[in-house]
């Protein structure tokens, strides 16, 4: 093995073991309960009834399938067996997600850095954590998020909603986001005392003696974000239901770009949840991550320090810059863009794409995106005139599902 | 290794284009080409009246002999989550085309293929969303982004239906032995699809849109016949 084999292979178990001591001890708190469940063994769960918990009789009523209806056009979300999506573990995690007790110092929940209104994000350049620490990275989506092949933005690790939990309640590294660690007795000593998450714990888990543990948190939040669907917007209308009066002739000419080979939008972000990141029943098992020339410091191709994407994990020189290709669905109310929220409008991404990359002229970030080396070879720009771009942006507005950011079922409960 | 094909379309054809020139002047000295042509023809959906019917081709390609066994093998896990098109090779077309299926008969010549010399057992066929620029594509581009898309009125009385998807599919149509390449002699491969009645007993009821979207995709992907002449 050469010299970059063995730091790949070195960051490798570096990474595995590390992920290994962040779910032991997310568990630890749990008196010794299962860590979050391996991403295999995934079940497709539309046109089929989940399994539910085996319940003694006389026992608690048993839990109720979610009733898990896909818009037109979605494909057969996936599952883990380990943890089947119920009516009332959904309900018990949209209680957690809204919940800031679920915060070592009981100021933020999940929801201070995803915002229904804003397709659960945050509206800021980069999150901050419950103790004022600045993320390198802007809050992501959670539209669809049963359908993402990896969760954050260059981690090709994190791919179970599970595990992904325990990051924000737990992990200091490169924030304290929740910061729960070391707090998770006084935390679910927090739950136990609130009327209403007895009889929530008690339904979603109901045949566990005691069903305050970390992990059942981390199932019932990652059930209710399960749950976020958005497949209601004006274009799904007009693609998936054949409305064709659905888009305007403008938004139509923006979606005939978007997938034309001048613009290459469709490459990545592609299929039904524009994202080529996806997974659901029999779905290629490959993962993608792009670099979209946003930085090329000094012209080596290298981003910030702090935020270099998936090399961090791979050690593969090459995977500088790259991250994954969020979904496009609400793209209009998630500003500001990109994985560091460095461009403010949708207007500006069009530019970006269109130049081929970003120019960085002074500062520490200096350079030519547009030269970088690790560059996809999708972002090679494009010469439009300018109602051919304001016609890509009135298509990207079109994919604003109101009815999504405004369901009652994904609202706080507590309000 | 995740770093996608990046071959631009205008690349793919220019090239696709070049090796077609070429490929027909050698061929034409040779006359060992591989013409692929796409035969349309009303009337494979039955009794349905249909204002529009667009099936949507991504690539053709022959598989020698040799390859059909792993080829089979790869099928069951080959279901792509792109919409990219396949680029163009010696044996395969990844030019996306549309199969009209309402308005007239009609034979659209999708390309010519220079297959090194081998024997040729099989075709594959992707079926894929339409990009904007697919052969065929109507003016009204209602098809950018579908891989089916039929409109029209059903039933008594009359009613409009409308079915699409952007499901993918592949399929590998076997052929009698046949050789190609240099050894070969010029051969003409036809795609079509004969006339059937795809729609029978599907729900065309809005809300059953996705479902028998996805049944009069499987029919009319299943009836689709390759014949080399």
């Amino acid at each position: 093995m050469n010299a970059a084999g063995t730091t790949r292979f070195a960051s490798t178990i570096v990474l595995v073991v590390s992920l290994a001591i962040s779910s032991a001890l997310g568990c630890s708190s749990s008196g010794g309960d299962v860590g979050p469940p391996p991403n295999r063994d995934h079940r497709d769960v539309a046109n089929e009834t989940p399994v539910v918990p085996s319940v003694d009789a006389g026992a608690a009523p048993a839990t109720i399938p979610y009733p898990f209806e896909l818009p037109p056009g979605f494909p057969k979300a996936l599952v883990p067996a380990t943890n089947p999506l119920t009516i009332e573990k959904a309900e018990l995690g949209r209680h957690l997600f809204y919940d800031p007790r679920l915060s070592g110092n009981g100021t933020q929940s999940c929801a201070s850095c995803h915002e229904q209104a804003r397709a659960f994000t945050d509206g800021r350049e980069l999150a901050v954590g419950s103790t004022g620490q600045v993320h390198p990275r802007n809050s992501m989506s959670l539209a669809n998020v049963v359908y993402a092949g990896t969760l954050t933005w260059p981690n090709p690790l994190v791919r179970d909603l599970e595990m992904q939990a325990a990051l924000p309640m737990f992990g200091l590294d490169p924030i304290v986001e929740l910061g729960a660690r070391g707090k998770e007795e006084e935390v679910l000593a927090r739950f136990r005392a609130e009327p209403r998450y007895e009889s929530l714990f008690r339904s979603a888990f109901s045949d566990e003696a005691d069903p305050f543990t970390i992990p059942n948190v981390q199932r019932a939040l990652a059930s209710f974000q399960r749950t976020l669907i958005s497949g209601g917007s004006r274009f799904d209308r007009y693609l998936y239901r054949g409305e064709l009066d659905a888009l305007s002739a403008q938004e139509k000419r923006g979606y005939e770009l978007f997938q034309s080979e001048a613009c290459e939008c469709f490459h990545c972000h592609s299929g039904f949840n524009f994202s080529d990141a996806v997974v659901y029943a029999n779905s290629p098992a490959d993962l993608k991550f792009h670099n979209t020339g946003l930085y090329n410091i000094g012209g080596t191709g290298a981003f910030p320090t702090n935020n270099r994407g998936l090399i961090e994990f791979t050690a593969v020189p090459s995977d500088m810059g790259r991250f994954k290709a969020p979904t496009l669905r609400n793209i209009e109310k998630t500003a500001p863009y990109m994985h560091d929220g460095s461009i403010a409008t949708l207007e500006d991404v069009i530019e970006h794409y269109a130049a081929g990359g970003r120019t960085i002229s002074t500062g520490p970030n200096a350079g030519v995106g547009h030269d970088s080396p690790f560059k996809s070879g999708f972002v090679m720009g494009f010469a439009l005139p300018a109602e051919d771009k304001a016609a890509l942006v009135a298509f990207l507005k079109s994919l604003t599902d109101d009815a999504f950011l405004t369901n009652p079922k994904f609202a706080n409960p507590w309000l | 290794v995740l770093r996608p094909t990046t071959i631009p379309r205008w690349l793919v054809a220019g090239s696709l284009g070049l090796v077609t020139a070429v490929g027909c002047e050698d061929a034409d000295s040779k006359d060992t080409g591989v013409d692929v042509v796409l035969d349309s023809a009303p009337g494979a959906l039955g009794a349905a009246s249909t204002s529009a019917a667009y099936l949507s081709l991504e690539s053709v390609e022959m598989l020698p002999c040799g390859d059909a066994s792993a080829f089979r093998l790869r099928s069951l896990v080959a279901i792509r989550s792109a919409w990219a098109h396949d680029p163009g090779t010696p044996t395969r077309i990844g030019v996306p085309a549309l199969d009209d299926l309402a308005t007239a008969t009609k034979t659209v010549k999708l390309g010519t293929l220079t297959p090194p010399e081998s024997t040729y057992c099989s075709v594959r066929l992707k079926f894929g969303p339409a990009d904007a620029d697919a052969v065929g594509m109507p003016s009204d581009r209602s098809v950018v982004g579908r891989t089916l898309w039929i409109a029209g009125r059903a039933g008594d009385p009359p009613t409009e239906f409308k079915l699409t998807t952007t499901e993918t599919r592949t399929v590998e149509v076997p052929l009698p032995r046949f050789q190609a390449g240099d050894k070969g002699r010029r051969l003409t491969l036809h795609l079509s699809r004969p006339t059937g009645d795809a729609l029978a007993g599907v729900d065309l009821a809005p809300s059953a849109i996705d479902e028998s979207s996805r049944t009069v995709l499987d029919r009319l992907v299943g009836a689709t016949r390759v014949e080399v002449r």
